[in-house]
């Protein structure tokens, strides 16, 4: 009698050890053929699509999206319906029966193979500290820089390691254990690094919507026409690099162990999209340049494709200030964190109909709370008011964006 | 004392075929229907080998494979203008030219699939091994060509190369050696823009990678590398010239890759789909079908024909391929003559822990 196969996660790069499931492309019980593609993996940062290897029907798949799977490990099994199913031991020795067994006497005469690049092993023998007594925290056991840092501190005890960041264990308890997912190992990296690094101030302005309201609702029908959706965010984007152009300090990076300030060229303003995986950042390019249309026309597509991860690693990256929409949900007034190694983020709040005096009449306007959240190593809160007052003109008297 | 000028040169650019297929009636070699077919059947047949190998590289039963999609043309023209008894001398991205020159998918599956057996070629076929090092092959093809001239062979060498290798100092070596002792090399350089990521406007500021040839002292020539009627013509020439011991030539094939660079990259990080959509347009197999098609030679029944037969011998090169039982010892066997002391020794103790 037949048995079901599995298909096994095969090494798609050259030494990869590990995928991200983005998507199946089959479901349990489809009829599948050889060379069908079944699923969307991300490595890496590619997103390659894996075939099938077997005619027959889908009888179980290994995993849902999000899951960190590992090569080697089954991904799916494919059989006749009633088959009996091959179990997961299995699928274990089939990867590796294929490799050569060391006789053991030799495998205790030699000595452990020790995993570090030539600058570790350099650094190693420079410091007289023998590598096949520190523990590599790295891929396979490889022992990273970092590892040496620490193993160093140790070599040299008390007084360089009050330095070292106290790792605290907790007691996690018994919830189900999910891992996650590349994207949000990134956010998580990323963020931890700005908050730890950065000198987050955030600086708050309000802003009356109400004239732009009405040059997006004249120019809105025109948008429609030529396909795109017309959105408050393009204008926003637009007067925000039209106002960058005069405050380079918030168009900059800091390069801490140069002390020099990197004053970008272009002015690339990232949009944060919130995609069901997580916040997606890509990047409109030259954004000073372009007209509110275009950048509209530029968000709408971005966004799309930020939802369906097809985004190029080109439109994520040199973007050199950030525009985030907090307010989409609710909400009175959120600070964001740095996208870095940026200068400086804008959150704009929720627009919402309050009384504000006019003229020393209370009057109803639609306002929103501006928070521009910047780098006080790299700037100060006299330029960041000076470039709030600058961005809330352009959008309180937009006429020069009439054309769109 | 005077100021004159004492060197000029110019490169000649040739094509035969346009994007659309329209010929060049003055240019056309005009060859024979069968010949016409086997140039169409055989770049048909390497991008359906193609497609299965990257299939079957993701599903873990080839390693790191190199696609060939998009320069069929610039290697089946120029193999298939050579004869039997001249030699093709591949970097590895050459798998239509190893087609053309009758050599067996599975033989070529079996070396993507990791087997010393897929570089044993049959006795006349005159091919060397893929060559992964990057332009490590060029002075191969020059020394077995010299070693025809020596032998007062009727017999030339054409050796494929990509715009990245027209930097490294083997072309370079090769081509000075080759245009002194006037051996009858074909240098072919299939500039398909990017050599990985590096565009070619990085790769050199001359104008053409063709005028690197005209430094010492032979003809280069820039051809239209998706048409396979002029790689044909230009490469034919370079031969007859070579037989006739006036040297080698440098012929740059202007291409493109269409696939990765391999089965382990991302084109998007460093290309414009854009940029890929143009020059799917300029297909080499699209425009020769056209021609064919002009001629009275192809419809589709025989399309259909065609694409069927590629895809049965695709399946049954894969199942022969697979079927394959490697001896681990050919790990050992094909580099020396004669085995080495410490690889004699590796290979025993090899064998001890496959027995216990």
């Amino acid at each position: 009698m037949n048995v079901a196969k599995h298909m096994l996660f095969p090494d798609v790069g050259e030494g990869i050890r590990e995928g991200t499931l983005v998507k199946w492309l089959v479901k349990e019980g489809d009829p599948v053929k050889e060379d069908q593609p079944i699923a969307e993996v991300e490595t890496d940062k590619a997103v390659v699509e894996i075939p099938s290897r077997d005619h027959g029907t889908v009888l179980k798949l290994y995993g849902k999206p999000g899951d960190v799977i590992l090569v080697g490990k089954p991904l799916m099994t494919v059989g006749e319906p009633g088959e009996p199913m091959p179990d997961a031991e299995e699928a274990i020795t089939e990867s590796n029966e294929k490799k050569v067994e060391v006789p053991k006497k030799e495998a205790s005469a030699a000595p452990e193979r020790i995993l570090a690049p030539p600058s570790v092993r350099a650094a190693a023998r420079k410091a007289g500290i023998d590598l096949s007594k520190v523990s590599g925290s790295g891929p396979g056991g490889r022992i990273t820089a970092e590892d040496l840092e620490k193993a160093k501190g140790g070599a040299l005890a008390a007084p360089a390691s009050t330095h070292q960041e106290k790792t605290l264990s907790f007691d996690y308890g018994k919830g189900k254990r999910v891992p996650l997912t590349h994207l949000r190992k990134t956010i998580s990296e990323r963020m931890s690094w700005s908050w730890r690094h950065v000198a987050h101030v955030t600086y708050i302005e309000e802003v009356d919507f109400g004239a732009l309201k009405e040059l997006r609702g004249r120019n809105k029908p025109k948008a429609e026409q030529m396909g795109f959706k017309l959105t408050p965010l393009a204008y926003m984007v637009k007067a925000v690099a039209t106002t960058l152009k005069q405050y380079p300090r918030f168009n900059a990076s800091l390069d801490e162990e140069k002390a020099e300030l990197i004053l970008h060229d272009e002015i690339n303003v990232a949009v944060g999209v919130d995609t069901e995986e997580g916040l997606i950042a890509p990047v409109l390019k030259n954004a000073d340049q372009k007209s509110v249309f275009d950048i509209a026309k530029e968000i709408g597509g971005l966004s799309e494709k930020a939802r369906a991860r097809k985004l190029s690693l080109d439109e994520l990256r040199a973007s050199t200030f950030t525009v985030t929409n907090i307010g989409s949900v609710g909400g009175v007034l959120a600070t964001a964190v740095l996208n870095p190694p940026e200068s400086a983020i804008l959150g704009v709040n929720r627009m919402k109909d309050r009384p504000v005096v006019r003229d020393g009449k209370i009057v109803i306007r639609p306002m929103t709370y501006l928070g521009l959240t910047f780098d006080h190593r790299v700037g100060d809160g006299a330029d960041a008011a000076r470039f709030m007052k600058d961005l809330v003109e352009k959008l309180e008297n937009p006429a020069w964006m009439e054309k769109g | 004392m005077s100021r004159k000028k004492v060197f000029e040169a110019q490169i000649e650019y040739l094509q035969i075929l346009d994007e659309k297929g329209n010929v060049d009636a003055s240019l056309d070699p005009k060859l024979d229907e069968l010949t016409l077919k086997k140039m169409y059947e055989t770049m048909v047949r390497s991008r359906a080998m193609d497609k299965k190998a990257i299939s079957l590289q993701r599903q873990g039963r080839c390693y790191t494979y190199v696609p060939t999609e998009g320069q069929e043309a610039a290697q089946v023209g120029s193999v298939m203008a050579s004869k039997k008894e001249d030699w093709m001398v591949p970097a590895f991205r050459e798998n239509a030219a190893y087609l053309a020159k009758g050599v067996s998918m599975r033989t070529l599956f079996l070396y993507w699939m990791g087997h010393e057996e897929g570089s044993r070629f049959e006795k006349d076929q005159n091919c060397f091994p893929v060559s992964i090092p990057v332009g490590s092959q060029v002075g191969h093809a020059v020394g077995l060509a010299w070693a025809a001239k020596i032998q007062g062979k009727r017999q030339a060498a054409i050796t494929f190369f990509g715009d990245g290798a027209s930097s490294e100092g083997d072309f370079h070596e090769s081509a000075n050696f080759a245009g002194v002792f006037q051996i009858p090399c074909v240098f072919i350089c299939q500039n398909n823009q990017y050599a990985i990521s590096t565009p070619r406007a990085r790769q050199t500021r001359s104008e053409t990678i063709a005028q690197k040839a005209i430094a010492y002292g032979f003809e280069g020539i820039q051809v239209d590398g998706n048409d396979v009627l002029a790689m044909y013509v230009a490469t034919k020439k370079a031969l007859e010239k070579g037989y006739a011991g006036k040297g080698p030539t440098l012929i740059e094939a202007i291409t493109y890759r269409i696939a990765a660079h391999t089965t382990s990259d991302d084109p998007k990080r460093y290309r414009d789909e854009a940029e890929v959509e143009a020059w799917r347009k300029k297909d080499p197999i699209a425009r020769f079908q056209t021609y064919l098609k002009k001629n009275g030679f192809w419809n589709e029944a025989y399309e259909k024909e065609v694409q069927e037969k590629a895809a049965r011998e695709v399946e049954e090169a894969v199942k022969k391929a697979e079927g394959f039982q490697a001896n681990p010892e050919d790990m050992f066997k094909y580099l020396y003559q004669d085995l080495t002391p410490d690889l004699r020794q590796q290979m025993q103790e090899m064998k001890q822990s496959l027995e216990g």
